[in-house]
């Protein structure tokens, strides 16, 4: 990983055997820390295998009566939790491929192309980097209710996808590229759409990546905008199926925590599978130390 | 304001200036400029630039959800600055939120990415791992935990009492349930600044750090003279961001507090999703959204204005 | 220079990925959706498996009169579904039958198609059903909903806390005197005298409307009705003053309570009907129900209840109402009451509901239905819900009174 290639170098490893006492003391303290942190998820976990009407009963003792295994398959039921599941990866997804092509012919035509008005027109863009768009959903919600698209995969995707940040991103690579390969392949005869592609986009791969992984995210924990325009479970993402073990008759709270635990397990395959290119892109993208 | 954010990677080279391309077949090249600008620009109009507009537009409205809107004028306004109790609330507790929540992330996420790196190895990496889990993970889920172990009988106040403390009514009464809101937060959402900060502090060369501590500076002399001057673009960045992210917080009121107790932990963000979205207000609510769009504009354009003080961009 | 087949491929790979997403996210809208005939679609909050059992157990016995009857459901959580119903039924493929409650029906009524001509035609007697129900289903002088249940907020409680504290089992004339008396017994060690839960529509509520209060009268808000206030009042008071039931918190204070009840560290708890069942699951035969306490000890039931209507945009009006005439039959409406506990909106049907349920017991919920009033309530109830939610801890704390919080709550609100 490319975590321990530039940690060892900014701090070599010491040549005797055997560990210094302040290392092992910093190792036992982040050992804490980390199990500190780890709680609620182990917590979490005790609850899931509880009885629903003992989760406050039994507040401080980790587990319940007995072990009430049935709340995972309950939890998988109670909800289309399978394609809760496959919504959110498909949002996420969509969403991010949406994000990252938009943002690379973006952040292409405002650097190889020059056009009246350019800078004023990217400033203006770039401006809206820092805009919470939380100021915009009603407006939003009313679009969709007038396009009949409350409820569908393309206003829980399309409404966010149109973000400055991967333009700002990809624009800053791009700028530091020489121009000269493109001019040759162009003249070559390669048509423009085929050069981008097949030049460009493969020297880009490492803020692609970033803007993958961060719009990925983005979607991925998205709350308040599906909250408003998811209208039933079959096209809830996951965030908005966990709020559905709430019923008339009360919260189901083993389930619930069961669900929770469930969706744990696909967040951390995403955080294992993307860390390297969120590492890497982070550390080579445009905030990254000098 | 947008030049300055513009100018923060500061080793990407300034855009040469370029004379207007031709493509192979000799056209002029503005056409290909719009197709290749067309979808981000069309996007950037439709799903951002109008609704944006049409949200002032809906702010002089009465406007429900079912049925016809009014025009009000400059009611929704007059009813925010005068007459909401709820407003000038959720304003302050925002604030406050930000406040408290940017200054204990970006300290505690410098602190430990440091840490991490000096680390080093297969320790950092599963640590930075472990610490970005909460990012990914349903906010809904987490706060659901959270309302768990912070119960008043819940397991907190049980571990507390074992060491004799008797703890706090941590949702219940207004300065804690504050408190547990910022805590719950910073759990959620620290690894992100860990990972930034900690690709920063790894992109700072070796040899600088060497030759500082040859020079016999400590880890925390160390840190103040050459790190922090060093990751300071990328604290700025951070710090940028999660004040943005501060001013949005919604889902932890939402599902940790409710808002509660009374209007405690109220936030701009929620008080405008109720009054939109559950009390049928939605004029009512773009005058809030407008409120919020300023306020953030503001304070992003005060923090750009103060970066020269501590933001150094030459290595 | 470059490798031209790989270059292609890549292309074409990328092309070919972002075609297959696309063509999948719209294979998944168009599958499994929203489909098929609307006049046998209903929406209604479905999440927990109690809600889901709720609905299956008026399909089944719908098709058990009719084995070609077809009903699909559709919709969010309980809590989302008084917010979302108004989005989701302006839709145009929307559903043509949705679920209302009493409290919430002068809400939604804009959703709500009139049902009176409808049900002549169809030859429905619309007066059999319980007129308090009906009362709360009417807006603007017409019936919207056809009520399936009728359920007045009782007292539930531990026989056997009460036997062992010695004390007498509440009767049909219980006061809310000998009721603090009682709680007052009951506490001890671990054990409460009662449980509380915050919300709006609980203890504090029920003993006002008991008392003859009204939250809600000629269509405005009256939060500040004397015997309303001195309902919650009492409500904060057993908590602050006299000790017999533990503050309840902002937030999870329902299930928390309910968890006392069932635990048997509380004697006894307010709540609806509805949750009978699931109190005699954990409690066995220890599972009372008593009239609400009053000032008096005259019992009047504060009736919540739900019901099914047919959207006002719906294409064909009755179709969908030869539906939901279908799953309000005396048959359906008793068999759901017997299986699920629901106290029916037909007294036809009460022998059903009352199977194997204690005599006491029955007379109570019986007594409290007879004398009961609907819970009606103004358009912007949820608003009201949401803020009581946040006040209330307040007030279970001492830190303000029932009269301070229902007058701010009045004056916010009453804009």
């Amino acid at each position: 990983m490319t975590a321990d290639v530039t940690a060892r170098r900014a701090a070599p490893a010491p040549r005797r055997r055997g560990i210094r006492p302040g290392r092992l003391i910093s190792r036992i303290l982040i050992c804490v820390v980390g199990l500190a942190f780890a709680f609620p998820f182990l917590w979490m976990l005790a609850t899931s295998l509880k009885p629903t009407d003992e989760v406050f009963a039994t507040g401080t003792s980790p587990l319940g009566s007995r072990l009430e295994w049935s709340n995972y398959l309950t939890a998988w039921t109670a909800i289309p939790f399978a394609r809760i599941l496959v919504n959110s990866f498909l949002i996420a997804l969509v969403g991010a491929a949406i994000t990252v092509t938009v943002s690379v012919l973006s952040a292409y035509a405002f650097t190889r192309f020059a056009f009246r008005g350019r800078a004023t027109l990217f400033g203006a863009f770039l401006a809206t980097m820092v805009l919470p768009q939380e100021v915009l959903i009603i407006p939003l919600y009313l679009m969709m209710q007038e396009l009949g698209l409350v409820n569908s995969y393309p206003a829980l995707i399309l409404p966010f996808a149109f973000g400055a940040f991967g333009t700002f991103l990809i624009r800053q690579f791009l700028l530091s590229l020489p121009a000269d390969y493109e001019e040759a392949a162009t003249i070559d005869g390669a048509g423009r759409l085929r050069t981008l592609v097949s030049i460009i986009v493969p020297l880009l791969r490492a803020p692609i990546s970033v803007v993958f992984v961060f719009a990925f995210i983005e979607y991925w924990a998205s709350f308040l905008w599906p909250l408003i325009i998811v209208n039933d479970s079959w096209m809830a993402t996951v965030p908005i199926g966990l709020q559905m073990f709430s019923g008339e008759r009360g919260t189901d709270w083993g389930p619930l925590m069961a669900a929770v635990t469930l969706v744990v397990l696909p967040s951390l395959l995403i955080v294992v599978l993307l860390q390297k290119q969120l590492q890497q892109g982070v550390s080579m993208g445009g905030f990254g130390g000098r | 304001m947008t030049a300055a954010l513009d100018h923060a990677p500061a080793s990407a080279p300034a855009a040469p200036a370029r004379r207007p391309q031709r493509t192979g077949r000799g056209r002029p090249a503005r056409w290909p400029a719009v197709l290749y600008l067309g979808p981000g620009m069309l996007g950037f109009a439709v799903f951002i630039v109008v609704p944006l507009a049409a949200s002032l537009v809906i702010s002089v409205f009465d406007w429900p959800l079912l049925g016809s809107p009014r025009f009000v004028g400059l009611e929704n306004y007059r009813y925010m600055l005068a007459g909401d109790p709820a407003f000038w609330r959720s304003l302050l507790n925002t604030l406050i939120f930000a406040v408290l929540y940017t200054a204990v992330n970006l300290a505690v996420a410098l602190g430990l990415s440091y840490w991490l790196m000096n680390l080093g190895g297969r320790w950092a990496a599963f640590f930075r791992v472990l610490f970005f889990i909460p990012v990914v993970t349903p906010m809904i889920g987490n706060a659901l935990v959270f309302r768990l172990l912070l119960d008043d009988d819940g397991v907190v106040n049980a571990l507390l009492a074992h060491l004799g403390i008797t703890g706090p009514q941590w949702l219940n009464t207004a300065g804690w349930a504050m408190i547990s809101l910022v805590m719950m937060s910073l759990w959620q959402g620290m690894g992100y600044n860990i990972i930034v900060l900690g690709a920063g502090i790894s992109g700072i060369s070796p040899t600088v750090l060497e030759a500082s501590r040859i020079d016999g500076a400590g880890p925390v002399n160390r840190f103040v003279r050459v790190v922090f001057p060093m990751l300071s673009p990328t604290i700025f960045f951070c710090t940028i961001m999660t004040v943005i992210g501060a001013f949005k917080v919604f889902a932890q009121p939402y599902a940790l507090t409710e808002g509660g107790p009374g209007n405690a932990t109220n936030t701009l963000v929620l008080h405008l999703y109720r009054n939109g979205f559950s009390f049928d207000r939605l004029g009512y609510a773009s005058a809030l959204a407008w409120a919020l769009f300023v306020i953030v504009m503001l304070i992003t354009a005060v923090q750009f204005s103060q970066q020269k003080r501590w933001v150094s961009y030459d290595s | 220079m470059m490798d031209r087949a790989a270059l292609l491929s890549r292309r074409a790979l990328l092309a070919g990925a972002g075609v297959g997403l696309l063509g999948a996210s719209g294979a998944l809208t168009a599958c499994g959706g929203p489909t098929g005939d609307p006049s046998t679609r209903l929406y209604t909050w479905i999440s927990s498996a109690s809600d889901r059992e709720q609905w299956e157990a008026f399909i089944g016995a719908a098709k058990q009169e009719d084995p070609g009857f077809a009903l699909t459901l559709e919709g969010p959580s309980f809590e989302d579904f008084w917010t979302k119903a108004k989005t989701r039924m302006t839709a145009k493929d929307a559903p043509a039958l949705l679920t209302t409650q009493a409290a919430r029906t002068q809400e939604i009524g804009p959703l709500l198609a009139p049902l009176d001509g409808l049900a002549q035609d169809a030859g429905v007697d619309l007066g059999a059903f319980n007129e308090a129900m009906m009362t709360a289903m009417t807006v603007d002088g017409t019936i919207r909903a056809v009520p399936y249940d009728a359920e007045p907020m009782v007292l539930y409680f531990n026989r056997s806390l009460f036997e062992a504290a010695g004390l007498e089992l509440p009767g049909l004339d219980y006061t809310t005197d000998h009721f603090l008396d009682d709680a007052k017994a009951l506490t001890s060690g671990d054990v409460h005298g009662l449980a509380i839960s915050a919300g709006l529509v609980h203890l504090g509520m029920a003993i006002g409307f008991a008392d003859g209060g009204a939250p809600v009268a000629d269509g405005g808000l009256t939060l500040t009705d004397p015997a309303i206030v001195e309902g919650m009042q009492f409500g904060f008071d057993l908590v602050t003053e006299h000790g017999v039931a533990t503050a309840p918190s902002a937030v999870d204070s329902e299930p928390a309570a309910q968890q006392e009840l069932m635990g048997g560290t509380a004697a006894m708890y307010v709540d609806g009907p509805w949750m009978y069942q699931v109190y005699a699951d954990a409690l066995g035969d220890d599972l009372g129900v008593g009239v609400i306490p009053s000032r008096s000890g005259d019992a009047r039931g504060l009736i919540q209840g739900s019901g099914f209507g047919i959207a006002a945009e719906a294409d064909d009006p009755a179709a969908a109402f030869r539906t939901l005439a279908a799953i309000t039959t005396p048959n359906v409406i008793g068999s759901v009451a017997h299986a699920r506990g629901t106290f029916p909106s037909l007294a036809q049907e009460r022998d059903r509901w009352a199977e194997g349920k204690p005599e006491d017991s029955v007379r109570a919920v019986t007594a409290l239905a007879d004398s009961g009033q609907p819970l009606v309530t103004t358009s912007n109830w949820n608003e009201i819900v949401s803020v009581f939610a946040q006040y209330a801890t307040d007030g279970f704390r001492g830190r303000r009174t029932a009269q301070q919080i229902l007058g701010e709550i009045q004056e916010a609100t009453a804009r």
